[in-house]
């Protein structure tokens, strides 16, 4: 049993390695024209041997996880596809099996779909950046998050080090003005932005 | 003064523990000996001390990382320039760039973006997630996929800390992060001197080459997990390094590595991780969005 675990962690890392040497030399990945706005229409391709659509209990490459949050798990390969599922950063997920450069996936809920490799790492995020010196996101907590955010708008600290320098009252305008800029924008102004530019996670 | 070269040893070693280079806590411990005048005792006192605070120390409280990230940006629009006159061009970069920071570990931290009135090639990021890019910059990119990479780049060098760790690294830092580590928020001539330290990493003496090369590979993932192109900051550095004739600015010249190394480094990532991810490139939208404001 253990040697069949190990088999499958070697064959799960090696999947998710190996996923873009399949196909298309490396060179021409780089050098393809790409000019494309946006995903061609193909239809979803079929992958051979896929397990049955929630079959508990059939054959897998092992356990992955989210490297970020929102990770979006889609019905088909189809970046357009509808999700059946989004994960938190470091969710777990089985892994069924691999095609192109999409993994299908089983949540720990029970759904079933697929998401970008490049989502997806072979152990968790790292869950704390005490060393980096600085604040990582996913480690906050809900009112840590709110007063990071709160706190947006130039510090009354550097108000005062503008001050002591005596730097132009431009330079302190154009701070507010930029910071006021990342403000205004909503959730629903940067979703129809993206929807306006074709720009759909993969 | 004895007390003065005290603190000052205890906050050196401190510094130099909480970043993770070995030759520079030998180095920064050494100087925590000089301060308390080579006497060996002292200094084991010192660096008892100084685990201590270390450990208290890191992460940076983010209200000193604003105060710092805010003191680097208004320096910036005093010294490199101001910020582009053009509303639609800032907004449209600020999209852009939220939208790539919401594919981050930093996501729903409040970034703001700028168009920095200069004509040279350059983008720089400061800690409490200020991220700015030149007229020039924006001039020499054909689509928003190129403006999504390097945007990204940067966004990279906040998630990873970089300036925070380059500066952790230093004497000067270690000084007024004991300041804060004592509650002496107020003290502008520490936060001067930390600001003019960061000024003078993002203009004169450039981040540690591995974080460039890291930035780019984490960026060029961020801006593919966000639904653009891959390629767009490869394509922009190649189109570079094709038209460099020394009027560069700071992508150009010696803060950054070579281009020639970040292409081949841009390349590999995109071989071996991405090969099989296509995205958007969006060049109708970037030339109606910047054409006319950077015709200005």
């Amino acid at each position: 049993m253990k040697s069949r675990s190990m088999g499958m962690g070697v064959a799960l890392m090696a999947a998710i390695l190996l996923l873009g040497t399949q196909g298309a030399p490396a060179q021409r990945a780089v050098d393809r024209p790409t000019q494309r706005t946006q995903p061609a229409a193909q239809p979803p391709r079929a992958p051979a041997a896929a397990p049955a659509a929630g079959q508990r209990g059939a054959a897998s490459l092992g356990t992955a996880y989210a490297k970020r949050a929102g990770v979006e798990v889609k019905r088909t390969t189809e970046r357009t596809s509808p999700n059946v599922a989004t994960l938190k950063s470091g969710e777990a997920v089985t892994v069924l099996l691999k095609d192109g450069a999409r993994l299908k996936v089983r949540t720990a809920g029970g759904a079933e779909g697929f998401v970008a490799a490049l989502n997806i790492a072979s152990t968790p995020p790292a869950q704390t950046g005490s060393r980096s010196g600085i604040i990582i996101a996913d480690n906050m907590s809900p009112g840590e998050r709110q007063n990071v955010s709160s706190v947006r708008g130039l510090s009354p600290m550097a108000k005062e080090y503008a001050l002591a320098a005596q730097l132009p009252e431009k330079a302190t305008r154009d701070v507010e003005k930029m910071e006021a800029n990342g403000k205004s924008v909503s959730a629903s102004a940067l979703s129809t932005f993206l929807k306006e530019g074709q720009v759909v996670a993969p | 003064m004895k007390a003065f070269l005290l603190a000052i040893g205890v906050a050196v070693t401190a510094a130099a523990l909480a970043s993770c280079s070995s030759s520079t806590v030998a180095a920064l411990t050494e100087t925590g000996v000089r301060a308390t005048g080579g006497e060996p005792e002292k200094a084991r006192a010192v660096g008892q001390s100084a685990g201590q605070f270390a450990g208290s120390f890191a992460p940076l409280p983010w209200e000193t990382e604003y105060a710092i990230g805010g003191g680097i940006a208004l320096k910036s629009f005093s010294e490199q320039g101001q910020l582009h006159p053009s509303d639609q061009l800032q907004e449209y970069v600020t999209k852009v760039g939220l939208a790539i920071v919401a594919k981050t570990p930093r996501a729903g931290f409040p970034f703001a973006f700028a168009v920095v009135d200069r004509d040279d090639v350059n983008a720089w990021a400061a800690p409490g997630d200020y991220v700015f890019i030149t007229a020039g910059a924006i001039r020499a990119m054909e689509d928003e996929s190129e403006l999504a990479g390097v945007l990204a780049h940067e966004i990279a060098h906040v998630t990873r800390g970089h300036m925070v760790r380059m500066m952790q690294n230093t004497q000067r830092f270690a000084a007024i992060a004991q300041g804060v580590q004592a509650g002496l928020e107020k003290d502008i001539p520490q936060l001067t001197q930390t600001v003019d330290l960061g000024h003078t990493i993002i203009f004169e003496r450039g981040l540690d080459k591995d974080m460039e090369l890291e930035a780019d590979t984490l960026g060029v993932e961020y801006a593919a997990a966000t639904g653009y192109d891959p390629q767009g900051l490869y394509r922009f550095l190649t189109r570079l390094e094709q038209r460099s004739t020394g009027k560069g600015g700071g992508w150009l010249t010696s803060t950054h590595p070579p281009l020639n190394t970040r292409i081949a480094g841009i390349r590999a990532k995109i071989s071996n991780d991405l090969v099989g991810i296509d995205g958007a490139v969006a060049k109708e939208r970037f030339q109606a969005m910047t054409a006319k404001a950077l015709a200005q």
